[in-house]
């Protein structure tokens, strides 16, 4: 029931936000929205970059979906589905045409999935389809169809189908079979040679400029998807973006930086949207890489509780995002409502508790105020921040001021992202590092690599080959548990007790998660955001205009 | 005269009401932040409750004296480097002159971002920020030098240095008492045009989020909010800073306008 309740909510707001007071659909208008950078691929099997798979999820669909709004999975080219054990048997809908007009059978599943965990095709969502380090069998039954069975029982289920592109054997298997699939649909292929199961089929890429989509006539949907098409212009530049919006360019908005909130609220035109916290959080996450000089004091948990203790969070939320932020002391966000944590504590701000922390932990200060550890060392280190993220800037400068409180020398370099993920994840040269994580789906599996000690993205130190500690010896085993738990709250009970650890041990001080705000143009029909990528456009086959609103 | 007198005027008042600045300019004040000019802050407050006249008085004086360091640096290397393929000309004016070719073309931005990547990260920001600035004057003689050559090649054909080298002067005698003086005029018309620029190189790279880092002022990061779409309509008064940063680039301008004016005469 609580969970009904939870997953109803977001439904609530949405319903609220946007009454369904909108004409009824009809078909035709062409919607414009942005693009932060050019697309690299238009291959699904190896689009890892955000602009590609922005496009590319328009142009494909899967088996089974889920809904952005509400979360839960929900057909797609896949009909019906019903688990025996470990099976899963897949009902495909029939009449299904790719957008050249070839028909969608099990042999494209089939196919489909071969690719996907082909070893040599290295494509990213094999990960996914591996469970307890074995692939899942993929199995045609009948031409509508198919089986799949898991090595072991996976606690995601059916979500596991979501964002699986169904791709068109006849077009790619001979490219699969020279072994060229990934230089296949590259962006200079001729449009007409991709072809999709999705609402739209690529009409023109014009570098630099546009990426133009069309409606796919033979899209499985019956009178779908409204739109004639979807033009995505490629705006690197937030400020642009909204000036473009502005001046009716552009249609939608996504992630709104609070000021640009503040600046088109005055709009008539225009619908905001502020959905509450999403499921991104910031942290600063320490450097416990053995052999970092600085590992005698980050190694220590008092030290981190000290240093979370003096985190000013409040500020950060009124300062950085104008109220439209939550402070957190976890690493699942508030906007995640299927597993978000009521049992962490929310210690208040103290200065003299971080100071009494620190002096039983064998800190003490000079007369100056400066922080000395028992070596009579003083205390300082740098905070690893993103050059192209000026609210983390914000936040690193905040937390520079907090630590200082407490005579601790702290410096902010700022690095161009790359350059940054560079010095985390491969050369390991930093102190601390301000980054954001989180926004993809709202399930724990897609993090396993963060909490698992053995993940690449198990930032504080990564791959180990056994724990390290015996708190990160005690996540693993959850971890891998909840993976195969199917009872809900059973899992739920698993996923609590990392949340626990995690926030106890503080590997990473979680400071705040940032509402997800959009905005849109008030003549857009249709238009459920929700707080799961892509907020706005994950519905794009339901978008309509009005008849009036159109452009000439 | 007039143009020099107020450069310098201005310049006094920067460093002087630097010195009397009220607040702390890195003092964070989270109460009061972005609020509108008042009596107590004169320019407002920055996101985090700063006085922004503090910074722009803190951070204006470390932007001229790193521009006026990097002056320094460039046109030292640029007059030894252009004096000496001037006056000697021949193989040595065509070497130097192809290494200045290949500086004027390195691309300086990547080369900076390149070097704040390899710089160690608890580097204080101030000496980063030196560092990058030493970079680019280590790329920007180029073009002093190769005025200074032009000049130096037209001097050395005058009289009074023929006569000079015909009376069995040494050479380096010759350039440091009949030739050199005669660049002095250029040089300092140079200081007045590069200095200007490489306090906007400051500036640039702080808008770009590699220059000086928080919470040292500069002017730079002053300008960061100017980017913004939105900054117009919600915090004017962000554009104070810029306003009162014009009269030091003009007056700059005007002391070069005026000088090389002098110099023509």
């Amino acid at each position: 029931m609580l969970t009904v309740i939870r997953v109803g909510l977001p439904c609530l707001l949405v319903a609220v936000l946007f009454p369904a007071d909108s004409p009824n659909p009809t078909s035709g208008g062409l919607l414009r929205v942005a693009l932060r950078a050019e697309p690299k691929t238009f291959n699904p099997i190896i689009a890892m970059d955000a602009p590609s798979r922005d496009v590319i999820r328009r142009l494909h669909a899967d088996l089974i979906t889920i809904d952005r709004v509400t979360q839960k999975t929900v057909p797609a080219l896949a009909e019906s589905w019903k688990l025996d054990g470990l099976r899963y048997t897949l009902k495909l809908r029939r009449g299904v045409r790719f957008s050249d007009g070839a028909p969608f059978t099990a042999s494209d599943v089939t196919f489909s999935f071969a690719v996907y965990l082909d070893e040599k095709v290295n494509s990213p969502q094999r990960d996914l389809l591996i469970v307890e380090g074995k692939p899942i069998a993929v199995r045609e039954l009948d031409p509508f169809t198919v089986s799949v069975t898991l090595p072991a029982p996976y606690a995601a289920a059916e979500r596991l189908f979501d964002s699986i592109a169904m791709l068109p054997k006849h077009k790619l298997e001979v490219a699969w079979k020279a072994g060229k699939l990934r230089e296949s649909w590259r962006i200079n292929t001729k449009p007409s040679e991709m072809v999709g199961l999705g609402p739209y089929r690529l009409r023109e890429y014009r570098p630099g400029e546009v990426v133009l989509i069309e409606r796919n006539p033979f899209y499985w949907k019956a009178n779908h998807p409204y739109l004639d098409g979807i033009e995505f212009r490629v705006l690197a530049d937030e400020d642009l973006q909204l000036a473009r919006f502005q001046s009716g360019e552009l249609d939608l908005l996504n992630r709104l930086t609070p000021k640009a909130v503040a600046m088109l609220q005055a709009q008539s035109e225009v619908k905001l949207a502020d959905l509450g916290p999403g499921l991104e959080y910031n942290f600063l996450c320490f450097n416990l890489t053995p052999g970092n000089p600085k590992i005698g004091w980050f190694g220590r948990r008092e030290f981190r509780e000290a240093l979370s203790l003096a985190v000013d969070r409040q500020s950060m939320a009124r300062l950085v995002f104008q109220n439209r932020a939550t402070p957190i002391w976890g690493h699942v966000s508030p906007g995640n409502q299927l597993w978000h944590s009521n049992t962490i504590p929310h210690p208040a701000r103290s200065l003299s508790s971080a100071k009494a922390k620190l002096s039983a932990a064998g800190f003490h200060w000079t007369s100056s105020g400066a922080l000395l550890d028992s070596e009579q060392k003083p205390v300082g280190f740098s905070i690893l921040v993103s050059s192209s993220s000026a609210e983390r800037q914000k936040l690193a400068a905040i937390l520079q001021d907090d630590f200082k409180q407490l005579g601790i020398a702290v410096t902010v370099a700022t690095l161009e992202f790359r350059t940054l993920l560079d010095r985390v994840l491969k050369t390991r040269q930093f102190d601390t590092t301000l980054l954001g994580l989180g926004g993809g789906d709202a399930d724990p599996n897609p993090e396993m690599g963060v909490w698992l000690s053995s993940g690449s993205m198990h930032l504080w130190n990564p791959e180990q080959k056994r724990p390290a500690t015996d708190w990160e010896s005690e996540i693993d085993p959850l971890m891998k548990r909840q993976m195969v738990t199917v009872d809900y709250q059973a899992r739920r009970r698993i996923y609590d007790r990392v949340q626990e650890i995690v926030a106890k041990e503080q590997p990473m001080i979680f400071l705040v998660s940032p509402n997800v705000v959009i905005a849109s143009r008030r003549r857009l029909g249709g238009f459920k955001p929700a707080i799961l990528d892509h907020q706005t456009l994950w519905n794009s086959d339901e978008l309509f205009v009005p008849k009036e609103s159109r452009r000439p | 005269m007039k143009a020099l007198s107020l450069l310098f005027t201005l310049l006094a008042m920067l460093f002087l009401a630097a010195w009397f600045a009220p607040y702390d300019p890195m003092a964070q004040d989270r109460e009061h932040a972005g609020n509108p000019p008042s009596s107590h802050h004169w320019l407002g407050t920055d996101d985090y409750g700063r006085d922004v006249f503090a910074r722009f008085c803190h951070g204006g004086r470390w932007s001229i004296l790193s521009g006026a360091v990097v002056t320094c640096i460039v046109l030292a290397i640029g007059w030894l480097v252009g004096g000496v393929a001037g006056y000697r000309g021949g193989w040595a004016d065509q070497i130097l002159m192809r290494v200045t070719e290949v500086f004027l073309v390195l691309p300086w931005l990547y080369l900076l971002i390149a070097l704040r990547a390899t710089l160690p990260l608890d580097l204080r920001p101030r000496t980063a920020m030196l560092l990058m600035l030493l970079l680019i004057a280590g790329i920007s003689w180029p073009r002093p030098a190769r005025l200074v050559r032009g000049l130096v090649m037209s001097l050395r054909e005058q009289g009074y240095v023929e006569a000079a080298v015909g009376f069995g002067v040494p050479h380096w005698k010759v350039f440091l008492h009949h030739v050199a003086p005669g660049t002095f005029g250029l040089l300092a018309t140079q200081a007045l045009i590069l200095l200007p620029g490489f306090v906007l190189a400051d500036v640039a790279i702080s808008f770009l989020g590699l220059g000086t880092a928080e919470p040292d002022p500069s002017w730079g990061a002053l300008l960061i909010p100017l980017k913004h779409a939105w900054m117009l309509q919600q915090e004017w008064w962000r554009v104070l800073p810029a306003l009162l940063m014009l009269p030091f680039f003009a007056s700059f301008a005007w002391a070069a306008n005026a000088y090389g004016r002098k110099l023509a005469r």
